[in-house]
């Protein structure tokens, strides 16, 4: 059996690291605030711009032609953005992408393609370079703060690449945000862009929104306003898409760090319980020695 | 005599309200846009908006983007929006060389030139603001 001091400084090691949970699921707790506040604000413009987009669609039809849009006659080179937190301590949110976009991965290379990745946030990279998948590079240390710029150099890179050939379909995995407690790994499909998404959201909406087949004056014309908006949106994906993995990231820490903090609770009431038995069996232990002892004289 | 107005930016909703008149630099040129207006979607320049109200004029600086118009509301989907007031005209003398560097360096219609070029026309939008 444990020795009191042993239990004691148990005790003692266990109140610290509840201590450090508690402080950790508070300040998560802020940052989830933070994160939740920003992605509600940053809907509006995101909605607008799918709105934008779809009455230039349903105007333009199918004749629009733009870079962004093209399928590529050889698809052999694929790029895999994924983004993942910086630190672990958040439950299984890093573990669930990872896993999730390997087997993606797995699937793409099955199919003959050459796949590259690129990382956003150490966790990702930690993950495929120790399984040694090829990865072209990888951003990390990232702060909330400068997502909008992070954005925009990934959007132009994408974008350079694609005209450069050297890659000819980019994926994008990350956690969607459904709530604090749950979150959903996402592959999806950046470039080429898919517009008949659109057109069937276009198709189903159209009823109360009404305005897709309303006719518009286009101020140029459609095809160079699709121009301006395609990028637009590359970029406003992107963007959600940081938003997103970071409040996951902080809604699954705060869950994490409120469970640890309850389980060394358990363990504090537990492990008390314990020393005040040992105490009690030790008082009187030596109680039985001092009578016997008295006895015996 | 009202038109409801928004002007939306990727980070939040820089402003709404209502108001009686708007201008806005549109791509071919700035445009005004009362009550009743006909549909209108039109890409912008970086530029300075101007809301018409009752008690006088709101005047913001926004970056490149689109407005669609209807009859009784104005949408601005753009860049960035910041108020008149708040206009750094150093700042942005400095990065009109800066851009007009990466513009040159650039070669015609890359990426980078296209994304020099908004720089360009946002930096002269600021000084001219």
């Amino acid at each position: 059996m444990a020795s009191l001091r042993d239990i004691r400084n148990r005790i003692g090691s266990v109140k610290n690291t509840r201590q450090i949970t508690r402080a950790m699921k508070l300040v998560s707790s802020a940052k989830l605030n933070r994160a939740t506040q920003a992605a509600t604000s940053a809907r509006p413009f995101q909605q607008a711009l799918e709105r934008t987009l779809k009455r230039v669609v349903a105007a333009g039809g199918e004749g629009l032609d733009h870079p962004l849009l093209r399928q590529p006659e050889v698809q052999a080179e694929v790029l895999v953005v994924i983004m993942t937190a910086d630190r672990g301590l958040c439950g299984n949110f890093n573990a669930i992408i990872n896993r999730n976009t390997q087997i993606e991965i797995d699937k793409l290379v099955a199919a003959g393609k050459n796949v590259r990745i690129v990382c956003y946030g150490k966790k990702g990279r930690q993950h495929f370079a120790r399984r040694s998948y090829t990865i072209a590079d990888a951003v990390i240390d990232l702060n909330p703060r400068n997502y909008p710029e992070i954005a925009d150099a990934l959007s132009v890179r994408l974008q350079r690449e694609l005209a450069e050939d050297t890659f000819s379909e980019a994926y994008l995995a990350y956690n969607r945000y459904r709530s604090v407690l749950s979150q959903e790994p996402t592959f999806l499909q950046l470039l080429p862009m898919k517009l008949h998404d659109a057109n069937q959201a276009s198709a189903q909406t159209s009823g109360d929104d009404g305005g897709a087949t309303e006719d518009f004056i286009f101020e140029p014309d459609a095809s160079s306003l699709m121009a301006r908006l395609l990028p637009m949106s590359l970029r406003t994906q992107l963007f959600q898409a940081l938003l997103e993995t970071q409040a996951g990231e902080q809604a699954k820490r705060m869950t994490a760090m409120d469970a640890a903090t309850r389980n060394a609770s358990d363990l504090i009431s537990r492990l008390t319980l314990e020393y005040n038995r040992a105490r009690q069996a030790a008082i009187t232990k030596e109680l039985i020695e001092i009578v016997s002892g008295a006895e015996a004289l | 005599m009202s038109l409801s107005v928004q002007i939306v930016t990727p980070a939040a909703v820089a402003w709404q309200g209502t108001v009686d008149e708007v201008q806005a630099p549109g791509l071919n040129g700035e445009f005004g846009a009362l009550e009743g207006h006909a549909l209108l979607l039109s890409a912008t320049r970086a530029g300075v908006v101007t809301l018409h109200q009752k008690g006088g004029l709101t005047r913001f600086l926004v970056g490149r983007g689109f407005a669609e118009v209807s009859s009784s509301s104005v949408t601005l989907l753009v860049d960035l929006c910041e108020p008149h007031s708040a206009v750094d005209k150093a700042a942005a003398a400095k990065a009109l060389a800066d851009a007009t560097n990466r513009l040159t360096a650039a070669a015609p219609d890359s990426v980078e030139w296209l994304e020099a070029q908004a720089a360009v026309e946002l930096a002269t939008a600021r000084i001219d603001a």
